[in-house]
């Protein structure tokens, strides 16, 4: 199975996306925002990173950023629910066309983590 | 001549039949006509005779050799059967066990020789090439000449032979050299232009190599066209990409410096908000500090009412103070002179007592007016106000809530909007230089048929001065084209190694420079 980095600030989403995804088979690991999850990242080594977009210090769009400029190869999932007047979909269009590989507007079912988590792996 | 032989037939058959008419008719003209119509029908079917003779054969080019190669064959193979019947003779006569053995034997290797050059020959007139004709040509030419030379000895050798061989063996020799002679000829009409096949070859390459060259005039023509066409559109590509791609450029820049700019105006935002965040915690503390100024307020009035009593308690001690006064002096007139000096003093105390009652009428008149307006400052509705500008205050503090809220949302807004604009502008900026790159290589497409051109020019010289020296010189070509195609050749692969070819090649060490064009 994949080694996978979950980047959100939501304590509660990042420990369910946790258990679901280590169910599945998969090495997890956490960072509650941009800044924790590059760190976590350069020690890591992940198959694939998945990250929320409005986080604070580094957002998710800054992660995607680096990481695509960086050019780890590591693909992305961008997750998001928006905050007041900026929309999920803006965000998920956003780090769609920075080249993430999936995106899941919250709040996501397993089956629909599941099924994105393979085919960016596949990818 | 058929068609001659017919009329001469028909003409007899008709003087049989129409001659008892004519004579009838014509009397002694009968004959003369009779003469003028043969002499007619005979010059008439000779003249035919002779177009039909004359008319040439049209065969193809191809007819033409087989034609010939089969006379060759033909000619060929008579002999070789005249060389057989030699072999079988000397095979089936000559012994070697006599003192001619030695000579016998040459003979038989002699023949044997020319019956396999001879079947050499024959399958090279088959298949073969022109080189190759000519080497079993000259292969079979000395073979010929040993042969006749070993019947002649053999002849001489042997007197006593039997008639008949002797016959066939003294015919064989000419034979052979009418074979030697074939050959001569076969020969010169492989190398010399009245051969009319050797021409008609000549022609034909001729004609192929000039259609070639005249091809080749024109495929360079068009290559001119399409370099000049492939580099005015790469010049043009090039000149609205690299325009693009200062756009691009310039747009990542403008980008930049906006992003720059509004991080400013973002702090100066924040600062203005977090002013009015004061400004709206100030207007939340007011209704407080009104209130503690009522109760300020209201306490005055609590000391004015407490000083009304002060001024009754004044006012009844100068009341007391004056009836005592009065008295005092009503007890001085009863004492005569001697109550005068108590009198005074009477007075001056009632004096006192009046003005002290005076004073607190006046202290009155001011705490009334105090009070007066304290209460007057109090009575509209005005803890009802207060609330009011309580609820106020707290808006003002939801708005200024909402503002800050609003000021987050717009920077995380921008801040994303220009990570992906920034972004896929790099994306765009690198693949316009990418592009660049391959329209450059555009160039090198011009310059590789350019050379191209220049070699099949090359070329085309060398295969003109082939044509004319094919034909001035009857086939005989004095100079080694095979050589200098050869030349030409390895010229073009050098100079195209020495260019190479950046795109296609595998390893990038081994590959030249990239070419800075534009």
């Amino acid at each position: 199975m994949a080694k996978i980095l979950v980047i959100d600030d939501e304590e509660q989403l990042r420990d369910l996306l946790k258990q679901m995804l280590g169910r599945d088979g998969h090495d997890v690991q956490t960072a509650c925002d941009g800044v924790e999850g590059m760190r976590i990242f350069g020690q890591f080594s992940p198959d694939l990173v998945i990250t929320d977009i409005i986080m604070p210090n580094k957002d998710g769009i800054e992660v995607i950023t680096e990481l695509l400029c960086g050019n780890t190869g590591t693909p992305i999932i961008a997750i998001s629910g928006g905050r007041r007047a900026i929309t999920a979909e803006f965000n998920l269009e956003s780090a769609e066309l920075l080249g993430v590989k999936g995106i899941l507007s919250k709040p996501f079912t397993r089956d629909q983590l599941r099924e994105a988590v393979k085919t960016a792996l596949d990818s | 001549m058929c068609f001659g032989i017919g009329a001469m037939l028909l003409l007899i058959i008709s003087a049989v039949f129409l001659n008892s008419y004519l004579e009838t008719q014509l009397g002694h003209l009968k004959d003369v006509v009779f003469l003028g119509l043969a002499t007619i029908i005979t010059f008439a079917s000779q003249w035919l005779l002779i177009i039909e003779i004359q008319k040439p054969k049209v065969l193809s080019f191809e007819e033409r050799v087989n034609a010939t190669n089969e006379k060759l064959r033909h000619v060929l193979n008579n002999i070789t059967l005249q060389v057989e019947s030699v072999f079988n003779i000397e095979n089936a006569n000559l012994s070697p066990k006599n003192s001619n053995d030695a000579l016998a034997i040459d003979l038989v290797k002699c023949t044997e020789n020319v019956e396999k050059r001879v079947q050499v020959l024959i399958d090279t007139l088959q298949l073969g090439s022109n080189d190759e004709l000519e080497t079993a040509r000259f292969d079979l030419l000395p073979e010929i000449e040993k042969t006749a030379n070993a019947i002649v000895e053999y002849l001489n050798a042997n007197a006593n032979i039997d008639t008949k061989l002797r016959e066939q063996m003294n015919s064989t020799q000419p034979l052979l050299l009418n074979l030697q002679n074939a050959l001569n000829d076969f020969s010169g009409k492989a190398t010399v232009a009245e051969s009319p096949l050797l021409a008609m070859c000549i022609n034909e390459t001729s004609a192929i190599v000039d259609r070639h060259v005249r091809l080749d005039k024109e495929v360079i023509q068009q290559l001119n066209v399409i370099s000049h066409d492939t580099g005015d559109a790469s010049l043009q590509l090039a000149t609205s990409m690299r325009s693009l791609s200062d756009e691009a450029g310039n747009l990542v820049r403008y980008i930049t410096e906006a992003v720059m700019k509004i991080g400013e105006m973002d702090g100066s935002i924040k600062d203005s908000v977090d002013f009015i965040v004061k400004i709206g915690y100030f207007i939340q503390e007011i209704p407080d500090k009104i209130q503690q100024d009522i109760a300020s307020v209201q306490g005055a009035g609590s000391v004015i009412d407490d000083l009304g009593y002060l001024v009754d308690s004044i006012k009844e001690i100068s009341f007391q103070t004056d009836i005592l006064a009065v008295n005092a002096s009503i007890q001085a007139a009863h004492a005569g002179d001697k109550g005068l000096g108590f009198k005074i003093v009477a007075d001056e105390v009632r004096k006192l007592a009046v003005n002290s009652n005076k004073a607190a009428e006046m202290i009155e008149e001011g705490l009334d007016a105090a009070r007066h307006t304290i209460r007057n400052g109090l009575k509209f509705k005005f803890l009802d106000e207060i609330m009011n500008r309580m609820n106020e205050a707290a808006q003002v503090m939801d708005a200024v809530q909402n503002l800050e809220n609003a000021h987050q949302d717009a920077s995380q807004y921008y801040k994303t909007l220009f990570n992906v604009i920034n972004s896929n502008n790099r994306k765009l900026a690198a693949d316009i230089a990418e592009i660049l790159g391959s329209i450059q290589y555009q160039d090198i497409v011009r310059q590789r048929i350019e050379r191209m051109q220049f070699v099949i020019e090359r070329r085309n010289d060398l295969f003109e001065s082939f044509v004319t020296e094919l034909e001035s010189n009857n086939g005989n070509l004095t100079d080694d084209f095979a050589s200098q195609i050869n030349v030409i050749l390895n010229d073009y692969i050098e100079d195209e190694l020495q260019h190479g070819n950046s795109l296609n090649s595998d390893n990038e060490e081994d590959a030249p420079p990239k070419f800075e064009l534009f």
